[in-house]
């Protein structure tokens, strides 16, 4: 009896065991190609709806997801809340991987390093399927998510950078306003005379510039060329050197915070610039978003929106930077055509909801005054402010290198400047190992 | 003794042992579900790791796209400066990282043993560091070690030993491995005071009492004595803050993320990179079988060491 006993607690634990391990099993977990397609055909003319999971870190209203889900009843949206961390994308990729993702964003450039890889789904077929003018809808957006002349990712939302500044602390220091013919000089000037003023005021700075990827480079893209005629490496254009030794001419002037202590007290833009730490900021659209979260970025100073500033006097026009993120479906989902239609629904037929969240949709034939209205609402952004983030006659560049390689020329970028920045390299010994270990993964 | 006596006699051991056979296949199906999960978490991840060390392959593809490479990935390893920089950090760390935190805390163990008064407020406070969690530990530090006057340990550095150009700690391509290494050492300290104090608690007091008859003074009471019949704790210490200095990735990855440029970059840390940045899982686990290969090496040497002062 006691041995049946052991031998049953035994297969107990056992069982308890490999059903904890287990995931759960959908009607649809096979593998191969074919299976996949006659799997999901089946799902979607049969009575069982198929259900997509979407992560994300900037969501929607839930009532655009409960839409869906009321006019397609073949499909149930599982919607998954994605930390915004620095590790965010490693964790998307983790459970892409593993095919728990249906539909995913890509940001910053990320995405090409993905499509390269294969991660992502072309969505050719899918775009033919459905009749998606994709030049008429997203314009120059697409760009962002072509590789080798294929889609693999439909333009979502973009980050349109512009010069904020802080009204009050402008009037106070004495200093005008900045207009759409500003130039790098004209913006150097004014975050001296700020400086300046600071340092009997709190220690405001002039300037912030962030230690993102290429942010040294936002007003440089208007004249720089990442890559040679031959495809090589172009760190050694005029532009990029110029920008580099910029970015330390302004920490060691002490215009703006140095570039080691806002990696030592791991500052943000957002609160730094709400906080009044500083007369101006070269800041993404999304900056927006966030002064709408005013129980989180507190702040009672009146906001100013003015262009990127041109990078030198040949520079004509007004100047913006941009990058785009991309809804992806992953190549291991097993509901790719469930996802598509969920990520054209939400594209195409709810800029305005993207828009409430305080980011700049891409769908651009959504693009108006009401839209913009949607988007400013709950900020102190006039319609005529924000109207820089949606206007198709701002001439637009990116600091984000798009071409081939671009992620890990990033990133390679990303470590040899820091020592740099720190003040420990030349800037000679930097261009020359980001050129030699740039043009090597070229080369691959 | 009759012939059917002897036959119970000897019968006797067979059905005990049928009995024992019974308890230890019950053992078993008891031990089942952990031999499962050892072999299906730990045995078969590490195998994985292996086979894989000698492929070419993109997790996002079937495994059926698994490309033999035979030794290539360790070829470019060779020429890898990432992974070069990751060895040599990883010997710097553990080189300093282990003898120090296990001397300071043999140190510890005997100050705590010695004293008749706060004894258990002084563990707590030696231990409490290790409870904490790696990642405020972390954050407390890079606070702490701000890289300018402004910082802590900067402003006594400064107004206090009138350091005119102050370190920049984790910004400082010369400062910051050491101020990672300070912080595990002090993080982790406790820890193994507490294992040494433990055993340091069971020596037997008649060896101290024979060293005292003979005059042994407390400084060779403690070398002479102490620090011999400790020799299998001190090694099991080291050996562990050996296998755990290898696996240290957190507290860089959390502080300086590597940098600046490869100064603080680990072998777990670039086997991190390549896997989750460059999503190069055969490469990855080629720098995996090093580690793996390094850490069993130090080991097999430290039981050499270990059974060499023991003979």
């Amino acid at each position: 009896m006691k041995r049946m006993i052991s031998l049953l607690l035994a297969l107990a634990m056992l069982g308890s065991m490999l059903a904890g391990c287990s995931g759960n099993k959908t009607a649809d977990s096979t593998t191969t190609g074919d299976q996949q397609t006659q799997t999901q055909d089946e799902n979607q003319s049969g009575s069982e709806p198929v259900t997509i999971r979407y992560y994300d870190w900037d969501l929607v209203d839930q009532s655009v997801i409960d839409k869906f889900m009321e006019e397609n009843t073949d499909i149930i949206v599982e919607v998954y809340d994605v930390s915004a961390n620095s590790d965010r994308a490693t964790q998307l990729d983790i459970l892409a991987m593993s095919g728990e993702i249906d539909v995913m964003p890509q940001a910053d450039g990320d995405q090409f390093v993905r499509f390269e890889e294969g991660m992502m789904a072309n969505l050719d077929e899918l775009i033919e399927k459905y009749e998606i003018d994709m030049e008429t809808s997203f314009g120059d957006y697409t760009s962002w998510v072509q590789y080798n002349g294929s889609y693999y990712g439909i333009p979502y939302r973009t980050s349109r950078t512009a010069l904020f500044y802080n009204k009050d602390i402008f009037d106070a220091a004495g200093v005008e306003y900045p207009t759409d013919t500003w130039t790098n000089e004209d913006y150097m000037e004014a975050a001296r005379a700020i400086s300046a003023w600071g340092k009997d005021n709190g220690g405001v700075y002039g300037t912030y510039s962030h230690t993102y990827g290429n942010e040294w480079a936002i007003m440089a893209a208007q004249a720089g060329e990442w890559y040679t005629e031959d495809g090589l490496c172009n760190i050694r254009d005029d532009a990029w050197v110029r920008a580099l030794e910029l970015r330390n001419e302004m920490d060691a002037e002490g215009l703006q915070m140095p570039y080691s202590e806002i990696k030592a007290s791991g500052t943000v833009i957002n609160s730094s610039f709400l906080g009044s730490k500083e007369g101006m900021t070269m800041a993404g659209s999304w900056l927006v978003r966030d002064m709408k979260k005013t129980d989180q970025f507190p702040f009672d100073f009146e906001v100013g929106v003015a262009p990127v500033p041109r990078w030198d006097d040949s520079v004509e026009g007004v100047r913006g930077n941009y990058s785009v993120s991309a809804l992806c479906i992953p190549e291991t989902s097993k509901n790719k055509e469930a996802a598509f239609r969920f990520i054209m629904y939400l594209e195409m037929e709810n800029a305005q909801a993207i828009a409430a969240t305080g980011n700049v949709p891409c769908y651009i034939p959504a693009y108006s005054d009401a839209l913009i209205q949607t988007f400013v609402e709950g900020s102190p952004l006039t319609v005529e402010q924000a109207s820089y983030f949606f206007d198709s006659d701002v001439e637009l560049t990116t600091n984000k290198i798009t071409g081939p390689k671009g992620g890990n020329y990033m990133s390679i970028i990303n470590e040899e400047v820091q020592p740099y920045f720190f003040g420990e390299t030349d800037l000679e010994t930097v261009l020359s190992n980001i050129e030699s270990r740039v043009n090597e993964v070229l080369a691959e | 003794m009759s012939v059917k006596q002897r036959t119970e006699t000897l019968a006797r051991p067979v059905r005990r042992s049928v009995r024992t056979l019974r308890e230890e296949r019950a053992a078993y199906a008891f031990l089942l579900p952990s031999i499962i999960g050892t072999a299906a978490f730990v045995l078969l991840p590490i195998l994985m790791s292996l086979i894989l060390g000698f492929t070419s392959w993109n997790p996002v593809k079937s495994i059926s796209e698994i490309q033999f490479s035979g030794l290539e990935n360790f070829k470019t390893m060779l020429g890898d400066e990432r992974v070069k920089a990751a060895i040599v950090n990883n010997i710097k760390y553990t080189i300093t990282y282990v003898p120090i935190t296990i001397i300071l805390a043999t140190i510890f163990a005997a100050l705590l043993n010695k004293l008749v008064y706060g004894k258990v407020p002084l563990r707590m406070m030696i231990f409490m560091p290790y409870i904490c969690s790696l990642v405020s530990v972390a954050v407390v530090w890079t606070v702490l070690f701000y890289p300018t006057e402004a910082g802590p340990v900067n402003a006594i550095l400064h107004n206090v030993f009138g350091v005119e150009d102050v370190p920049k700690w984790f910004t400082s391509s010369k400062y910051a491995m050491a101020g990672i290494i300070a912080m595990s050492i002090w993080h982790d300290v406790g820890y193994y005071t507490i294992i040494i104090l433990a055993n340091m608690q069971g020596l037997s007091q008649d060896v101290y009492e024979a060293a005292s008859i003979d005059g042994a003074s407390r400084f060779q009471s403690f070398t002479r004595v102490t620090v011999p019949m400790l020799k299998p704790t001190l090694f099991f210490c080291v050996t562990l803050a050996t296998i755990n200095s290898f696996k240290v990735f957190d507290q860089i990855n959390i502080i300086t993320e590597g940098g600046p440029r490869f100064a603080t970059t680990v072998l777990v840390q670039a086997i991190y990179y390549y896997a989750f940045k460059e999503f190069k899982f055969g490469y990855a686990s080629a720098i995996a079988v090093v580690l793996f290969v390094l850490v069993f090496a130090v080991t097999l040497i430290l039981q050499k060491i270990e059974k060499k002062f023991s003979d």
